[in-house]
């Protein structure tokens, strides 16, 4: 094969360099930990997956996924149109193997990989100079691979198949492109294995810098791997080097004389120039000389046969040229135009079609005994059968000629139609969409007849809209445009799959969503407690789908009480006079929406309300015959009661009469005259509505009056146990109380401690004083607490007082 | 510390603070300490409550019972009454002795109705107790003897509600206008025997006087006096449409409270200032009947809520026994209601119907 090396190659080269210095940066962090980082690399940039130089693999999860567009390698990504690099110790194959074939749904990738003879690895170990050059210090720098031994320079690439050789498998690309092809550089440089049983390496003059090669046109049938190849989405190959340098196109063709007939050269090289004649024996590869009415565009690889090519069989030599690698393919042509004998009895001038609508099939009909049918030109997805019946659905728009040959035996004959294709179409009926958010809606567009079985997209993507390629459908969630805000363009995209193609069509079409109408859902009419915590919800029919909605009050509020814009009202009245109703309306504002507006509730009347009076004084009272003047005042603890009432008998010597504000209170006095235990209902009664005078309500309690005999007494008597425990600096166990009684006060009986020796001291806010030191005493429950802080014997004169008497007992405390 | 001489004492401002007062007040009367509240505040009135009165009137006396017999003789020792309790006993409102200690005594919870005429005539610590289905456990035994006593008067109806009804009556039809004889313009529903309730129509009079239960044909009331609301009962309140505020003072009481349930409907109050929590302790301990495929009448409770009776019965986690939840049924299929409503509590003061076809005479409230 004969290598063409034209002034691209130059240019070539450098980018190759520049690529090799680009490599070396790479591979200087690749063989640290640190590349294992998470890495998205650029199409074009080099990755490699590197062994170790104590030779063990890196971890198998290195290599686990090829998902989508990407090889995910850990945590580092692969785009497409990156390649890949291995290098991996001889002997470990199997376990690298079995890494691969763990990854499960890695589609074509995985199979790929799962098929070992697909992939190869080979054994090397990187050069760092100059430590591996038994000079300078190591400084990091990859620079190549070393085979057999310290050999200087990291071009000599051994070619012995054993172990002392460094077996490499290398595979580098800079295409930029989904699919790898020649037009962007390539290297690849490999040791090969040994292909029956001949290693026949790379060859050195193949080696165009000290560390790239130029393979491609060393390729030859037998070795192993040459090009990898990303061939569409999901798909990776390695592809076989004898598949390189070919023409791929047919190499026969027949065609009837009379009409115009092309040829379209392919091959596998990547070819950018293409040259065809009839001169074989020439060895100018660039020589286009055709016969009259043949002419080749060198640039596409088109030969085209004219009107006025003449019968005859033709051998056309074609050349296809990679100006970039030097690849030159080349192959014979037999192109055969036959003399035109039969002639058509059903045929056309024009066939109008639609892209994406099945055509009403047309049946082309020769003369000639069963002819077979073919077809020169852009049939736009069409199917042309051998027994000429056209068919299927156009996948792209378009006005061109078709030439339908017919052939029959020797004969021939052509006719040409034009083949019209024009776009589908949709819309929407009645353009511009305005539509009230909260309820659903479906718009069925308007489309081409027969443009079905679609698909839809819209865009911009808006939540609550969607398009299925028939109708558009407004979710009732679909929120409201804010006032000021431009309509939304939805574009809508209808598409159809056609065998591995799609025909689409779009339309656009001006969105308006404006908000709904609010309707008020009014609480019953509401009561609020004075001086307790109110709260109440308001909302409307929107108010959990407008978060925009503002609820404001046109009527005032019961004083306390405030409305957040979202329509809840808290806060706690304490009103004592009137008004005790609130009549209030609320407006529920959309107006920041399209559409919005301003929305009036009906009122709402709050009635204010008061709790029933608390009763404070005591539910008893104790008094003694003839003893001392009696005396209770009926006492609230809001204090708002207007009126009082007492039921029942008093007991004799007293009265009840009316006192306090408003005469609203009672106060019994007297000097009780007869004993008895007397019962009477006390009765508290405020304005259920503070200021409304209208409607009263009350609290009632049982009051209990015990009226003592002079003749009696107290009866209580000291706690022995509690005046010998007690302890310096031991705290009085208030857990199991200690009485200075023997046992629970009796009602209304009252104990008081003192000694001469110890001043009492009291106690804000408690009810017990100190009465010696450190030890206090409640005088309500006779109860001893505290800690003592002196020790000592006291004498303490010990009080037991009720309504009727008073006893003193003189008693020797001791504290130990 | 060294000593201080009286006169020294007398000039400290502490002293005078405290002591001083005492001494020189004692002769006059002094009160217990302030009593407990509930009130019953109705928004809409017309829709019916079930509602309980969760506080006592205060004590009468308390004491211990030294000895009682099969005739309702009881024997008080209450050391803060300087005479006998039934000689110092002033009027003629029905009264009842509840036992509140000590923890293990067998009449704990109990209570028993005061004959009032006769105990009054008592010149002695005797007490003199009568038959009555408000009496928790009877005859008594010799087993009172013991047990920590209190006698308070009744909640009485007609004392608690009358001038709420007046009231009521003014709102909603004006001042001066009575009804009697027809239509009733309240009504009530209360436990007059057990496990029955029986519906009261209230009447007032020309004169404005409001008759309780009054038969318009025959003019026979139901005597006040026995229309009784006992502790840890409810009644059941149907007043007219305006707005309410009904509020009682008394006392807190903390300890067990006998509550016999029986056969047929119980109007029934958690008798403390708090929320009954349903199970799983108070439906185990009463074994009360849960609804089963074999079950055909579970025990069910019943409340009142925005007007509208709403029926739980107990749903048993095990398959059967009484650990379970109180869910809500359709009161005429007994079906449960989807999705489930439970009922966990009832909240403090709320009346519940309590529809049992089995007696349960030891139950007991407990305090929480």
């Amino acid at each position: 094969m004969a290598k063409i090396i034209p002034i691209e190659f130059l240019e070539f080269i450098t980018r190759s360099i520049y690529m090799y210095r680009l490599l070396l940066a790479r591979m200087r962090g690749w063989l640290m930990p640190r590349w294992f980082g998470r890495h998205i690399l650029q199409r074009g940039v080099i990755l490699a997956v590197l062994a170790s130089q104590s030779n063990t693999l890196y971890p198998a999860s290195l290599i686990v996924n090829f998902e989508g567009s990407e090889i995910r390698f850990g945590e580092s990504s692969l785009p497409i149109g990156s390649s890949i690099f291995v290098v991996a110790p001889t002997g470990t194959e199997n376990a690298f193997y079995t890494s691969l074939s763990q990854v499960s749904s890695a589609g074509a990738m995985a199979s790929f990989l799962s098929n070992t003879s697909n992939l190869k690895f080979y054994n090397s170990e990187p050069v760092n100079y100059g430590s591996d050059n038994g000079g300078s210090p190591d400084d990091g720098t990859f620079r190549g691979w070393l085979e057999g031994g310290l050999t200087p320079g990291p071009a000599q690439i051994g070619t012995a198949d054993n172990t002392a050789s460094r077996r490499l498998f290398l595979l580098i690309s800079t295409s930029a492109n989904s699919s790898f092809d020649s037009n962007a550089s390539f290297l690849l440089l490999r040791q090969r294995a040994s292909p029956n049983g001949t290693d026949l390496g790379v060859p050195i003059d193949s080696i165009e810098t000290p560390f790239f090669a130029n393979v491609s046109s060393d390729a030859t049938i037998g070795m192993d791997v040459i090009f990898g190849e990303f061939a569409g989405n999901n798909t990776y190959r390695l592809s076989q080097a004898a598949a390189y340098g070919q023409i791929t196109s047919p190499l026969t063709q027949t065609n009837a004389v009379g009409s115009e007939a092309t040829y379209q050269i392919t091959a596998n090289n990547g070819a950018d120039r293409f040259y065809a004649t009839t001169d074989t024996a020439n060895p100018d590869l660039t020589l286009t000389t055709l016969p009259t009415g043949f002419s080749i565009a060198t640039n596409t690889g088109v030969i085209t046969a004219g009107t006025n090519a003449a019968a005859n069989t033709y051998s056309i030599r074609l050349v296809a040229s990679n100006s970039l690698t030097a690849s030159v393919a080349t192959n014979t042509l037999t192109w055969t135009l036959q003399a035109s004998s039969l002639s058509f009895t059903t045929t056309t001038n024009l066939i109008s079609a639609v892209a994406g609508v099945e055509i009403s099939p047309f049946t082309f009909v020769s003369t000639g005994t069963s002819p077979t049918y073919t077809a020169d030109g852009n049939l736009r997805g069409l199917i042309l059968s051998t027994n000429g019946f056209l068919s299927g659905i156009p996948t792209s728009v378009g006005t061109n000629n078709v030439t339908i040959q017919a052939s029959a035996g020797s004969q021939s004959g052509a006719t040409t139609f034009s083949l019209a294709v024009g776009a589908p179409t949709i819309s929407v009926p009645g353009g511009q969409i305005v539509h009230t958010a909260g309820t659903a809606r479906t718009v069925t567009l308007d489309r081409t007849s027969g443009f079905d079985g679609l698909s839809g997209v819209v865009s911009p993507p808006t939540s609550g809209v969607s398009f299925n390629g028939t109708d558009l459908v407004i979710a009732a969630d679909a929120l409201p445009l804010l006032e000021g805000s431009d309509d939304i363009t939805l574009t809508l995209t209808a598409s159809r799959a056609v065998g591995g193609t799609t025909v689409s069509a779009s339309t656009t079409v001006s969105l308006q969503i404006v908000a709904p109408v609010p309707v008020w859902q009014m609480p019953a009419n509401p009561e609020v407690v004075v001086g307790e915590s109110f709260s109440l919800q308001l909302q409307t029919s929107q108010s959990s789908f407008l978060s925009g909605q503002e609820i404001r009050n046109l009527d005032p509020l019961p004083p306390g009480l405030a409305l957040s814009a979202e329509g809840l009202i808290s806060g706690i009245n304490r009103s004592t006079s009137s008004p005790d109703t609130y009549e209030t309306r609320f407006v529920a504002d959309t107006t920041q929406y399209k559409g919005g507006g301003v929305y009036t509730s009906p009122p709402i009347t709050f009635s204010l309300r008061n709790t029933p009076p608390v009763f404070t004084s005591a539910s008893r009272a104790y008094a003694g015959v003839l003893l001392k003047k009696f005396s209770y005042t009926l006492e609230t603890l809001n204090n708002n009661h207007v009126d009082s009432e007492i039921l029942g008998v008093l007991p004799p010597g007293v009265v009840s009469r009316k006192s306090g504000l408003g005469n609203s209170t009672i106060i019994l006095e007297g000097y009780p005259s007869a004993p008895g235990i007397y019962k009477n209902v006390l009765v508290a009664k405020n304005y259920l509505r503070p200021g409304n005078t209208s409607t009263l309500q009350e609290t009632s309690m049982e009051l209990v009056t015990y009226v003592f005999g002079k003749d009696t007494s107290v009866k209580q008597e000291l706690n022995s146990a509690s005046l010998t425990t007690l302890v310096r600096g031991v705290a009085i166990d208030t857990n199991t109380p200690l009485r200075l009684t023997s046992g629970a006060l009796s009602e209304g009986t009252y104990v008081v401690a003192s000694s001469t020796s110890f001043r009492p001291i009291s106690r804000p806010n408690d009810q017990r004083y100190e009465f010696l030191p450190g030890i206090l005493l409640d005088p309500f429950t006779g109860i001893i607490s505290g800690t003592p802080t002196t020790s000592g014997t006291f004498r303490v004169t010990v009080s037991f007082m009720n309504a009727r008497k008073i006893e003193k007992t003189v008693v020797t405390l001791k504290v130990r | 510390m060294s000593p201080i001489s009286l006169p020294q004492l007398l000039s400290t401002r502490s002293w005078a603070l405290w002591i001083l007062p005492l001494l020189l007040i004692s002769p006059y009367p002094m009160h217990a300490q302030a009593p407990a509240h509930f009130s019953l505040q109705v928004d809409r009135g017309g829709q019916g409550e079930l509602t309980g009165i969760p506080l006592r009137n205060p004590i009468l006396a308390s004491g211990l019972v030294q000895s009682g017999s099969a005739s309702g003789q009881l024997t008080l020792q209450t050391p803060d009454l300087p005479a006998s309790f039934g000689s110092l006993l002033r009027g003629d409102a029905p009264c009842y002795l509840e036992f509140v200690g000590p923890a293990k005594h067998p009449w704990l919870g109990h209570r028993l109705e005061i004959d009032v005429v006769r105990t009054k005539q008592s010149t002695n610590e005797f007490i003199f107790v009568s038959s009555s289905q408000r009496n928790t456990k009877w005859p008594v035994d010799s087993a009172v003897a013991g047990g920590q006593a209190e006698i308070r008067s009744h909640i009485v109806l007609p004392t608690l509600l009358e001038r709420v009804l007046k009231n009521q009556q003014v709102a909603s039809t004006g001042m001066g206008e009575r009804l009697y004889p027809s239509p009733a313009f309240a009504s009530v529903g209360m436990s007059l025997s057990s496990g029955r309730m029986s519906s009261l129509f209230i009447w007032m009079d020309k004169s404005g006087k409001v008759l309780w239960g009054a038969d318009p044909t025959t003019g026979v009331v139901t005597p006040e006096h026995s229309l009784i609301l006992p502790p840890a009962s409810a009644v059941a309140l149907n007043l007219g449409p305006a707005p309410l505020g009904l509020g009682f003072s008394g006392d807190e009481v903390k300890t067990p409270v006998v509550a016999p349930i029986f056969a047929g409907t119980n109007l029934l109050c958690y008798p403390y200032m708090a929320s009954l929590k349903l199970s799983p302790a108070w439906s185990l301990k009463n074994k009360f009947l849960s609804k089963t495929k074999g079950v055909s009448q579970s025990d069910r409770i019943v409340i009142r809520k925005d007007g509208k009776d709403q029926q739980y019965a107990l749903y048993p986690l095990l398959g059967s026994g009484s650990y379970g939840v109180w869910q809500k049924q359709d009161p005429k299929t007994g079906n449960w209601i989807q999705p489930p409503e439970y009922l966990k509590a009832i909240d403090p003061g709320q009346g519940f119907y309590f529809i049992s076809s089995r007696n349960y005479p030891a139950h007991t409230f407990l305090p929480p």
